[in-house]
């Protein structure tokens, strides 16, 4: 597991500093979205989008927009008398962005792929066996890792803001090796960094 | 900035919005976990822990959820949480637990200790005055059998409550044929789909005829195709009430997670323990007699999973005085009889408890 754990890390961090190198600060921003496994339960994601390609086509009225996007995101949510769970995915994304140049507005469609790292926190006490006895502890949970994909639409609100719609899915591959199947509705903000 | 602060915040009110846990009220709902041997069992302990007596029900399987009896049988359920404290523990590599998957950690034995661990943990938990009452439902009813097969194990619970458990894994199947045939003949003779019964019993005649005295776990296969046919005949003569509750509510509002408990109950993870319970067979026959605890074993009368028979041989089989021991029979159920008759069931539960609190 600490492997496991070191390479999502690593992982990680790539893609930080990727962050800081010349890549089009331009369409970078950070999205908040309601993050509801299943719909209802509730749950909080943040993401941050990094533009790694990206391709204009230019007709009379319309502007379209191809771009390649890496989005490492983080995601909490929680499991009613379970889990408190938080999870570190990485997703990437091709956003097909449709503009109307007359009045700039927009509206996007994005599928993408995602990876990531979930983990458990158990709600509740927890007590591990120890010499005939027990011991209670504290953060105790498990480990998942996570790969799937999904779809977003989303649109201009304003020269700050864009709304998000999304359904999520991915397979949960988890400890004791199963694979759970995983749906989530997403509704959100993205905050640009960059209102011109 | 100032939405990031916002969304922290949000976060944290969301972790720490839980309130100080009163261990003994009427009404109490406490959520633990035990760790052990590599396994995460989740205990649910719900209902009037005020009463002290704690009623322990294992679920059936292998790899079903205890839980669930808490989703869909709440007619069930909140009959007897309203008297005593019900724990709901969900056993090693089914349900909602989690842990390493160790296919040699997949025992009858394994799975005795961890039972024995959570009644520890109970009364370290909770006081070392706590009554405790073992209750245990098809597989569930043959892992409680297994673990009251120790007189010292005994001295832990108060009385034991078989239901609709499989305590002799090669009986069992013998008893499936004949309990089908006994109910299709019944079936046939007051004239209800008589066609479609008949169709099942010679299917039976079938396997009879191959006069299999020893099965396994390759030869239950076309045994179990007898039951699903025969279930969903008597599903189809309409004998069987359904009183389940919706699962949607526990879903959110509550652990249940319907993914983790079908892919958990699904695929051949138990093949292990099944084949072992054919083993272990032979020790039943020797040291149920062992149990000397007051114990109620009740059955479905429609139950073609695990019949009445098994009910029957429990009782005659174990050491327990004749006053307290008894086997009761549910008229209008099948396997499921906390779905079918869940009130009569508890009423029979709560009778037993009082009898030996």
């Amino acid at each position: 597991m600490k492997k496991q754990i070191t390479t999502v890390i690593l992982i990680f961090s790539s893609i930080f500093l990727f962050a800081q190198s010349s890549a089009d600060s331009a369409d970078r921003n950070i999205g908040i979205n309601y993050f509801g496994e299943l719909g209802f339960r509730p749950g909080v994601e943040v993401d941050y989008g990094l533009n790694l390609w990206k391709a204009e086509k230019e007709k009379k009225k319309r502007l379209l927009t191809k771009q390649l996007n890496l989005r490492p995101s983080l995601a909490y949510y929680h499991y009613a008398h379970y889990s408190n769970n938080f999870l570190l995915s990485l997703k990437l994304n091709y956003q097909f962005r449709f503009e109307n140049k007359e009045n700039d507005k927009y509206l996007f469609v994005e599928p993408f792929v995602k990876i990531g790292y979930l983990r458990y926190f158990f709600s509740g006490k927890v007590f591990t066996t120890q010499n005939n006895g027990f011991t209670e502890e504290k953060f105790r949970g498990s480990n998942s890792f996570i790969f799937g994909g999904a779809f977003d639409v989303g649109g201009y609100i304003s020269k700050r803001f864009d709304w998000l719609l999304g359904f999520d899915y991915y397979a949960e591959s988890t400890e004791d090796k199963l694979i759970l199947h995983r749906f989530v509705a997403k509704l959100g903000t993205r905050i640009k960094f960059n209102t011109k | 900035m100032k939405y990031l602060i916002a969304v922290s915040l949000l976060l944290l009110l969301l972790i720490s919005g839980c309130s100080k846990e009163e261990l003994f009220s009427e009404q109490s709902r406490h959520d633990l976990w035990l760790i052990h041997e590599d396994a995460k069992l989740p205990i649910v302990v719900e209902g009037n822990t005020l009463s002290k007596v704690f009623v322990i029900l294992l679920h059936g399987g292998p790899g079903g959820s205890a839980q669930e009896f808490n989703a869909s049988g709440k007619p069930f359920t909140d009959e007897l949480e309203e008297d005593y404290a019900m724990v709901y523990y969900d056993q090693r590599n089914a349900g909602l637990s989690i842990g390493e998957w160790e296919e040699e950690k997949l025992t009858i034995e394994q799975h005795v200790e961890d039972l024995e661990k959570v009644i520890d943990l109970l009364r370290h938990h909770y006081s070392d005055d706590i009554q405790i009452f073992l209750t245990g439902h098809s597989w569930g009813g043959y892992l409680g059998s297994a673990f009251l097969l120790d007189t010292e194990r005994q001295l832990k619970v108060k009385a034991w409550i078989n239901i609709d458990g499989q305590i002799h894994r090669n009986r069992n199947i013998l008893d499936i044929l004949e309990r089908i045939e006994s109910i299709g003949a019944e079936q046939i003779s007051n004239s209800v789909n008589a066609t479609a019964w008949e169709a099942i019993l010679d299917e039976v005649d079938l396997e009879k005829a191959k006069s299999i005295t020893q099965y396994d776990v390759d030869a239950e296969n076309n045994v179990f195709a007898l039951i699903r046919a025969a279930e969903r005949q008597i599903d189809r003569d309409g004998v069987l009430e359904y009183r389940a509750s919706s699962v949607t509510p526990s879903i959110y509002s509550d652990n249940y997670d319907p993914f983790r408990i079908v892919i958990t109950n699904t695929g051949d993870r138990d093949i292990s323990l099944r084949r072992q319970m054919y083993s272990f067979d032979a020790v039943m026959d020797t040291d149920l007699g062992n149990i000397n605890l007051p114990s109620l074993s009740i059955y479905g009368y429609f139950d073609v999973n695990t019949p009445l028979h098994q009910g029957e041989y429990f009782i005659d089989k174990i050491g327990t005085l004749e006053n307290d021991k008894a086997l009761v029979i549910l008229d209008k159920s099948g396997h499921s009889s906390m779905l079918n008759e869940p009130v009569a069931l508890a009423n029979e539960m709560k009778i037993w408890i009082e009898k030996y609190r």
